[in-house]
């Protein structure tokens, strides 16, 4: 078996290969400081689990997880309690989350629980995501309910806003004048119950509905 | 395709409630006569049952987060409200 450990400090990520080493009874551990590193170690190699520390990732964890579940290389992220988003990272492709406070018996359970299919959630984060994860549940439901508010017409609208279409863009696309385009625009704010163009088409974005939208076209 | 079961109650913790450490794991105990050993997902769940979060809820994100079907995350559910329900924990 395979591991790659990831630490900005060459020392901790040594230690974090020789801990792994000796108690998952890896055959190699190969260790990196930097995300480039990160992700030429784990397309080169395609290890059986990397266990990525956070701070590695510069701000951007949820791109290294995303990263390592398209080369479906299994991944522990090593992060701290009340730092960043951990159900995004879980969304993004991590298999497990470990804490850096509960130590290298932590880190080994999460990779012990990860190489055998299996999520791992540390106990205190548990209660925590399932909060978070119903808070967005509720939230996708109620711009769903939202969405299904507007005429065929709005959708293509909020479409075309999704895509940055301004309202003389929308008019030429739609082949409508501009005048009626904006009615359109004002009727669509007003049933999504957003105060701009820009949160519509954040909206339209960010909660997938112009792909959405585009299916329901078919 | 399966009949999906969705409880829309939601369950709340009784005031009189209380969990403690005890022997690395946590006891509630409530108007029931028995206590209640919470793992943490029971402890998780139990933290859930706030009287606004309802079952289907909370089975949703249970099967979401740890990626499993929806039936065993029904039943594991159901299992752990079933024994806080018992113990008087929950209502």
């Amino acid at each position: 078996m395979t591991v790659l450990a990831g630490h900005p400090s060459t020392v901790v990520a040594s230690g974090l290969a020789a801990s792994l080493t000796q108690r998952l009874g890896c055959r190699e551990v190969m260790t990196v400081q930097d995300r480039e590193q990160l992700l030429t170690a784990a397309a080169q190699s395609r290890p059986d689990l990397a266990v990525v520390d956070v701070d590695l990732a510069s701000g951007d964890e949820a791109a290294i997880c995303r990263a390592m579940a398209e080369l479906d290389v299994p991944l522990v992220m090593v992060s701290r309690e009340g730092a960043g988003n951990h159900l995004a990272l879980l969304e993004a492709g991590a298999g497990g989350i470990a804490l850096a406070d509960d130590g290298i018996d932590g880190i080994v359970e999460a990779a012990k629980a990860v190489l055998q299919g299996n999520a791992y959630i540390p106990p205190r984060l548990l209660g925590g995501l399932l909060h978070d994860l119903i808070v967005q549940r509720r939230t996708q439901d109620r711009t769903e309910s939202l969405v299904a508010r507007l005429s065929p017409r709005e959708r293509e609208v909020l479409k075309l806003l999704g895509g940055g279409a301004d309202q003389r863009q929308i008019a030429t696309a739609l082949d409508i004048s501009p005048l009626t385009a904006k009615t359109h625009i004002h009727r669509l704010l007003q049933k999504l119950e957003v105060r701009s163009r820009v949160e519509a088409a954040a909206l339209a974005i960010t909660q997938g509905i112009v792909p959405a939208l585009e299916h329901a076209d078919d | 395709m399966t009949e999906q079961h969705v409880d829309t109650t939601c369950p709340r913790q009784v005031t009189s409630a209380i969990a403690r450490h005890r022997g690395g794991g946590i006891i509630a105990s409530g108007s029931g006569p028995d206590q209640v050993a919470l793992n943490r997902t029971a402890l998780a769940l139990w933290e859930l049952c706030d009287g606004q979060t309802t079952v289907a809820e909370m089975v949703d994100a249970v099967s979401l987060l740890f990626d499993i079907d929806r039936d065993r995350a029904l039943r594991d559910v159901g299992s752990a409200l079933q024994n806080m329900r018992t113990a008087g924990v929950i209502e």
